[in-house]
């Protein structure tokens, strides 16, 4: 899947796991994050992602507006949740609108889990 | 007299003068807040976390110092506001967790304490960014690591402390690229460099006022704290900034002897620079100290309960300002005097003084929203580093507000020119926001630093060719530089160039670089206006 940029010369065609990446890698730098979640959670289990698969917490959604960014990820315990969640949602969108120019419409956090072990 | 032991009462007061400490550097922090998303608002976030959890401490009685470590921890939890609070309140956690059961804290335990901090902290990321608040923790408690073997006075400690934490956030640039292009210093590290300060300051024995203290707690407005605040309370009078160039090896000589003056100082190194702040009664000694050091540049002194006056005094204005409502309301961000004063005359009810490497936060940009008549709300933020600032005041306040993303000072008057007050608000943002992309813009600065910016290799104090955002000329001499940037962005169907001239440049010089011009290019008008900015000496817009 492709997000499709248009201008007077040309087209930018930026594949959805480009975003995808730099949403999950945005997402690991912001404080209180420890991992990211599979999404696919038929099972109930919640698998915590090593780095190399970053984008696989994250899923893109084409908008005509925009994109919709859904994260899903694992928090440390002992931190305030709702805070270090509007944190991780300002910087993915500050990063992602910076380094592709699209415009995020909403960035929805889903938080799978919670590390207790320190 | 030494101290040997922190207990539970010692621990308190310096919790509470770490607060003070912070809140009286809140704006400097702000100031410097460029990362992770550059909002301004690290400063004012730290603040928050750090009195809410005062406030949540004072509520106790504790009889050990594991108690209150305790207490801390809770509260900056409960009150953690923004990244670097959620990072704050990991800190005390790891600090509490470490003196749990400690009636008193030699300076073994703290520095295990630091430790145990800086662990923690670090627990709840998965990918540490180094050059921030985090590396300053995580140096700052190795180096405690080296004092564990036998007990000293903690003031002592603490000193070495201050002293690490100083050098590790001076380094923050080394290691972030982005505070490095921004020419700051991490703005959490900072924060947290005020909060071990106070720390040593009320060791030995320092402590704020509680209407000091109070002054700032009041999260909702700072400008209605400061008019709680007396004039005849300040006890140093002028705010005095300089910078030292030149400097010796080892300048803390010259640290002592400011610091023996006033307080609040400021003290950075960097380079050949050392740059000094400090709020005294005797600026003349201050200066003739810094003399013996190095040569002088950029001398500031204001007197503060003349400022604080004008505050009290705009404040009670804006109150009283309370005429018929109006349909629109204008906010403006710009520096210099003559172009705030260009924007009034344009009809903006309320400048903001900020730009480039001092950019307003949201919280002051929601106070003018609030502070100004008009139905709808248009702010022209004029730096594309406040235009997201901006839009999240728009997000704070209950009136339509309307953000008019212009990136220059020419680009806001050209904005603030189309408006038209017989249409809608939101035509006349579509409008604004139309012609912003027909301005040109050429800023001519200088170089505060040795950088590359693509292939170029810039020195400190080279004169910058900016156009729309990009280098366009580099060299040593102003007048090349500002010819050979206006050459490129000038072309056959430019008519009028509105020049400002900024503080440092003479009337004479801009008129005769206008005559140039004007001569060279036969169909181009050129207009000069007194911009009186800084920074900046020519801001020059093409049409």
């Amino acid at each position: 899947m492709t997000i499709r940029v248009e201008n007077e010369i040309g087209t930018i065609d930026i594949n959805s796991d480009v975003v995808a990446t730099i949403a999950g890698a945005s997402a690991v730098e912001c404080y209180g994050l420890v991992g990211m979640a599979s999404r696919s959670t038929t099972n109930g289990i919640v698998n915590l992602l090593k780095r190399e698969n970053l984008s696989k917490g994250v899923l893109i959604q084409m908008e005509e507006e925009g994109i919709a960014i859904d994260l899903y990820v694992i928090i440390q315990f002992g931190t305030k949740i709702s805070v270090v969640a509007e944190n991780i949602i300002g910087q993915v969108k500050y990063n992602v609108e910076n380094q592709t120019g699209l415009k995020v419409l909403n960035v929805n956090l889903h938080i799978e889990g919670v590390r207790v072990q320190s | 007299m030494d101290i040997m032991y922190i207990n539970g009462d010692l621990l308190l007061k310096m919790f509470r003068q770490g607060t003070f400490e912070l809140n009286s550097n809140k704006e400097l922090v702000d100031s410097l807040n460029v990362f992770p998303v550059p909002d301004g608002d690290t400063g004012t976030n730290m603040s928050l976390t750090m009195n809410a959890a005062l406030t949540e401490v004072l509520k106790g009685e504790y009889d050990s110092a594991g108690q209150v470590a305790k207490a801390i921890s809770k509260g900056s939890l409960m009150g953690a506001r923004g990244n670097s609070g959620v990072i704050l309140s990991q800190i005390f956690r790891g600090f509490a967790k470490a003196c749990e059961d400690k009636e008193q804290l030699s300076s073994i335990d703290l520095a295990n304490a630091f430790k145990q901090a800086s662990d923690t902290a670090y627990k709840a990321v998965m990918k540490p960014v180094e050059g921030t608040i985090l590396t300053v923790i995580r140096l700052t408690s190795d180096k405690a690591m080296e004092y564990t073997e036998e007990e000293m006075p903690v003031h002592d400690l603490l000193k070495i402390l201050i002293n690490t934490a100083e050098e590790t956030l001076a380094k923050t640039p080394e290691y972030l690229k982005v505070l490095k292009q921004a020419g700051v210093v991490d703005a959490g590290g900072k924060g947290l460099n005020c909060i071990i300060q106070g720390f040593y300051d009320a060791v030995i024995g320092k402590e704020a006022k509680d209407h000091e203290l109070e002054a700032h707690m009041s999260s909702e407005s700072v400008v209605a704290a400061q008019a709680t605040f007396n004039t005849d309370d300040i006890e140093f009078s002028y705010c005095t900034e300089f910078i030292v160039r030149g400097g010796k090896e080892d300048n803390m000589p010259l640290k002592s002897k400011i610091e023996t003056l006033g307080d609040s100082m400021v003290f950075v190194e960097d380079d050949d620079l050392i740059k000094i702040h400090i709020h005294t009664n005797n600026p003349g000694v201050a200066l003739e100290s810094a003399l013996e050091f190095g040569e002088l540049l950029n001398i500031k002194i204001e007197n503060m309960k003349e400022q604080h006056s004008t505050i009290i005094d705009e404040e009670k204005t804006m109150t009283e300002d309370n005429q018929e409502p109006k349909p629109f309301g204008f906010i403006s961000v710009a520096m210099g005097g003559g172009i705030a004063d260009i924007f009034r005359d344009l009809g903006v009810d309320h400048v903001i003084e900020g730009g480039q490497t001092m950019n307003p936060s949201t919280e002051d940009i929601v106070k003018a929203i609030e502070a100004v008549n008009g139905d709808a709300v248009f702010i022209l933020p004029n730096n594309s580093n406040i235009i997201l600032a901006a839009q999240q005041a728009q997000q704070l306040v209950d009136r339509p507000v309307y953000v008019v993303p212009c990136k220059s000072i020419p680009q806001g008057i050209a904005a603030m020119l189309a408006f038209d007050p017989s249409i809608e608000a939101e035509e006349n943002h579509e409008e604004m926001t139309n012609v912003i992309s027909e301005v040109k813009t050429v800023q001519i600065t200088y170089s505060v630093r040795d950088t590359m910016f693509d292939d170029l290799e810039i020195k400190k104090d080279d004169i910058l060719g900016v156009a729309d955002g990009e280098i366009r000329s580099v060299g040593r001499d102003l007048h090349e530089v500002t010819i050979s940037s206006l050459d490129e962005v000038i072309d056959e169907d430019s008519e009028i160039m509105t020049i400002y001239y900024g503080e440092d440049i003479e009337k004479g010089q801009a008129e005769a670089l206008a005559e140039e011009l004007e001569a060279k290019y036969d169909d181009l008008e050129v207009e000069i206006y007194s911009g009186g900015q800084p920074l900046y000496y020519y801001i020059c817009s093409i049409e």
